[in-house]
This record gives structure tokens, C-alpha cells and sequence, in this order.
């Protein structure tokens, strides 16, 4: 069976590294290190789960003045998720008796599969990809949706009232918030002209301000807006009413116990820990730094696959980041009501994401009539992306600047001897006014 | 390699087709549609040669 382009390029850079170290066959340092991903590709499920459990443990006890798990493990309790873990396996697997045993027993694992496979299009660094997809982030995010399906048929198939309307619940929750969801991760895709994660990430190289989140003030926004979404697409509080222990005593895992409660319990964190990292890949610059020289440095010093290891350190620790906001707005907002969780999407969420992005696609036509040149770059230049940077001057190709005879205010001049620049006049009674660099060929 | 995973694909499309038709309970079926249909997609990510020579994905 042949893999997928990238997987292969993936496999052969470790062995072609691992090979200089270690004299045996090429086919056997192959075959371990295509096991080392696989491996791996389950770890980045599996772990930050683990942690995050833990660490929701520990976040929600210092918000409420308690110390949490302080024993298991020596200091901080940090293996208590390991300990959590082998309770739930000795507890006993129950089914009620009005249960639809075969969906009953089923549906946890649906869960897990659509979390666990939206895994395989998350880029975790420059290539490190189990599949490499034109349309990774659509179809990421479609298998990430199929998780609603597990816990429907969970809510169904319990033969119990509460878990029946924890499900509906979610049905309703996810359906609607999908909208938002939609509309704001399609501003990156529209910024970027490629729907490819890996190629999103290439877009946001060098200094923060390349990051899609200061693209413009509209991305900026949509950022926070796609955040709230993942919370609710997650149904993590304050919109997890799914499992409001207040109403529906714990919503649609009423009737689960020991590892099949676990495994709804593992899925969210996975896909919390998933919705993260594409928050990260969307907007805030995937596997880079932000600060331009150590990114080169990391790609040329280290190069091939040690670079690419610090990648996917860098971006662990940025989503780890984004988890953490994620349990600290849970322990500090009090759950909605069901009408006002759909308010917040139909009434707010749709109309403000249908607003960025028309707002964002206008973004640049305004500077275009302003400047009258184009401010952003063709898709072709990828990696190359022209920044838009705040108050920064404009070096301009003497030809352009021919079309453009408004006169130069003072202090409007760059500081650029090299490149014979001069300044893209820009009406000033705007303090706000962002003036954009261009290239020669444009 | 490529077929056992083709045939895998096949073969829980097609059963969870037959399931469709033959399951008595509504919800059942839409679960046995859901597995016929994401088998349906599983086929897509076979890389089957095409006409260019080159994978498909």
C-alpha cells in the first residue's frame, strides 16, 4: 500500500537522519520509524488528554481556593489521570435494562473515532501530517462534527429521559454553532487561498505580526468569535448543556460507567485540545515562534527534522495555552440557559461571523480604492507573504509611485536608502490608517 | 494491501446497506447509514492510481 505523499517524505527525512546514526537495514529503520509516528499520532491523542484532565483538576481547585490532587505521583498530583484511569477500568460496565444495548455500547466509541480521526489532519508541524489534504481543514472539521452523532446516539439509546435531552440538546447546540463555526474559519481560508493546514501555517512564517490574527482587525475578532464557537462545538461551559448536572443529572452520559463514561471524557479533551490546535493553525501562527530570527534559526541551524520536533513543541504549547483559557472560562462563567445558548449563536455569533467575513473580504478592496493598489499577494507567493504591518512605511517601486501624486506629509518618509523607497501618500485624518508594503512586481 | 483494505471498505458499505434496509428500528438504521456512508469515504482515501499516474491523495 503506498502512503500518502507527505507521510512518505515524513518517514524518509527521520530514517535518512536516523540512518547516519544507526548501520542496519534501510528497511527496518523505515519500518520503525513509520511505527515511532504511529505511535506518536496516538500519543498526541491520548497524552494531552491525560494532562488536561489533570490540569482542569488542578486549574478548577486553585480557582475555588482548594489545593486538588496533591499525592499521586510524589508532588502536584500529576498522575492522578493515570490513577483516574484505573479506577474507571475496575468499575462495572452497566447497561439499563431499557437501554438499545448494541447502540448503547457502541456510541462511546463513535465518539472517540471522530475525535481520534480528526487527529490524522492536524498538521502538527512544517509536513509532520498523517494526511496531507487539499481540503484538510474542511475535512477535519467535518469528521471533528461527526462527534455529535456518538452522543445523540448515546442520549437515544440510554432509554432514559435525561440522557434523552442531554442528547437533543447537543444535536441542537452543535447544528447551529457548526454555522459560526464555518464562517469564521473560512476568513483564514479566504486570507490564504488554500484550504491546506500546512500551507496556512507556511503563510504565517516569520514575525508575529504575519500571524492571521493581526492580519487585519477583523481577523482579529474573528479569532476571539471561532474561541467562543470551539467552546460550545465542545460543549465545554459555559455552554455545556448537554450534561447540566443541575437539570438533566449529568445529561447524556447519565446511564454510562467506568471506560465507556472515560471514553466520552477522553474525546472531549482530545477534540478540546484539536479545536485548539486549529485555533492555533488558523490564527496564530501555526508551529512558529513569532519571532522571525529564532524561526530561521530553528529551520537552518537545526534543520529537517530536529526543526520540525521544536515545530510541533512550539505549537503543543500554544494550544496547551489555548486549553487552559478553555478551563479557566469554564471554572469562572456560570452555565447558560439552553434558549440563551441558542440566542448567543442564532441572535449574536451567526450575524457578527457573517459580518467578519464580509468585513474581512472587504478589508482589502478598502485599501485598494485607498491606496489605489492591491495590498495583498497572489496565493502563488506562498511563505512569502508580503506583512502587513501597523504604522510601518511604505517602500515603493518608484513606477507605482508615479500613479499616485497626492503629495508627501511630513514624516511619512521610510528610512530605506537601499531599495530608493519612497511613501504611498495615504490620506491622513486616518490615525489609524495602515499602510501596507508591496513588492516590485505587483 | 491496497485490496484487503479496498475489500474492508467494501464490504462494510455494502453490509451496512443490507443493515439499512433490513434493521427495524429507525435510529439503528440511520447509525447502519452513517457506517455505510463513512465506508463510502473511506474508499476515497485509498490511493487508487489515476490517470496521471500519481495517487490520488
Amino acid at each position: 500500500m503506498t502512503l500518502p505523499l507527505a507521510a512518505t517524505s515524513i518517514v524518509e527525512s527521520l530514517a535518512g537522519w536516523l540512518a547516519s546514526f544507526i548501520s542496519s537495514s534501510p528497511e527496518l529503520v523505515r519500518f520503525v520509524v513509520a511505527a515511532i509516528h504511529i505511535g506518536m499520532l496516538a500519543a498526541f491523542f491520548g497524552l494531552p488528554a491525560f494532562a488536561f484532565i489533570w490540569a482542569e483538576r488542578k486549574v478548577s481547585a486553585r480557582i475555588q481556593d482548594r489545593l486538588g490532587p496533591t499525592h499521586c505521583g510524589g508532588r502536584f498530583g500529576w498522575l492522578q489521570s493515570l490513577a483516574d484511569g484505573i479506577k474507571l477500568i475496575q468499575k462495572e460496565d452497566l447497561a439499563p435494562a431499557t437501554a438499545d444495548k448494541f447502540l448503547f455500547r457502541l456510541s462511546p466509541y463513535l465518539v472517540v473515532v471522530a475525535s481520534f480521526a480528526s487527529f490524522l489532519f492536524l498538521p502538527f508541524s512544517d509536513g509532520l501530517v498523517a494526511v496531507a489534504l487539499d481540503c484538510g481543514l474542511f475535512i477535519g472539521m467535518a469528521v471533528l462534527s461527526l462527534e455529535v452523532l456518538g452522543v445523540v446516539l448515546a442520549g437515544y439509546s440510554s432509554g432514559s429521559k435525561w440522557s434523552l435531552f442531554g442528547g437533543m440538546r447537543e444535536t441542537a447546540q452543535m447544528v447551529s454553532y457548526e454555522v459560526p463555526l464555518g464562517i469564521t474559519a473560512v476568513i483564514p481560508v479566504l486570507i490564504c487561498g488554500t484550504m491546506n493546514l500546512n500551507e496556512i501555517g507556511h503563510m504565517q512564517s516569520g514575525w508575529f505580526t504575519n500571524w492571521l490574527i493581526f492580519h487585519s482587525p477583523f481577523t482579529f475578532a474573528a479569532f476571539f468569535v471561532f474561541f467562543v464557537v470551539t467552546l460550545a462545538s465542545n460543549k465545554r461551559a459555559p455552554f455545556d448543556l448537554a450534561e447540566a448536572e443541575s437539570e438533566l443529572v449529568g445529561g447524556f452520559h447519565t446511564e454510562y460507567s467506568g471506560m465507556r463514561w472515560s471514553f466520552f471524557f477522553l474525546a472531549e479533551y482530545a477534540s478540546m485540545f484539536f479545536v485548539c490546535a486549529l485555533a492555533v493553525l488558523l490564527f496564530l501562527g501555526g508551529w512558529w515562534t513569532g519571532i522571525a530570527p529564532i524561526d530561521s534559526a530553528m529551520s537552518s541551524i537545526l534543520g529537517g527534522y530536529p526543526g520540525r520536533v521544536l515545530g510541533l513543541l512550539v505549537l503543543l504549547t500554544k494550544s496547551g495555552l489555548l486549553v487552559v483559557v478553555q478551563i479557566w472560562i469554564r471554572w469562572t462563567l456560570p452555565r447558560l440557559r439552553i434558549d440563551q445558548v441558542m440566542e448567543t449563536c442564532l441572535k449574536y455569533l451567526v450575524p457578527i461571523s457573517c459580518f467578519l467575513f464580509i468585513g474581512s473580504v472587504m478589508y482589502p478592496l478598502f485599501w485598494l480604492t485607498v491606496l489605489g493598489r492591491p495590498t495583498m499577494l497572489p496565493v502563488s507567493s506562498i511563505g512569502n507573504r508580503v506583512p502587513v504591518l501597523p504604522r510601518a512605511k511604505v517602500p515603493a517601486t518608484p513606477a507605482e509611485d508615479h500613479d499616485h501624486p497626492h503629495g508627501h506629509g511630513p514624516g511619512q518618509h521610510t528610512h530605506e536608502p537601499a531599495r530608493q523607497s519612497s511613501v504611498v501618500p495615504v490620506p491622513s485624518q486616518d490615525s489609524a490608517v495602515r499602510e501596507v508594503t508591496l513588492r516590485g512586481d505587483l | 494491501m491496497n485490496e484487503i483494505v479496498f475489500a474492508i471498505f467494501a464490504l462494510a458499505a455494502c453490509g451496512g446497506a443490507l443493515a439499512v434496509v433490513l434493521s427495524q428500528n429507525v435510529v439503528r438504521m440511520a447509525f447502519w447509514l452513517i457506517i455505510s456512508l463513512s465506508s463510502v469515504a473511506g474508499l476515497f482515501f485509498l490511493p487508487m492510481p489515476t490517470s496521471s499516474g500519481r495517487p490520488s491523495c
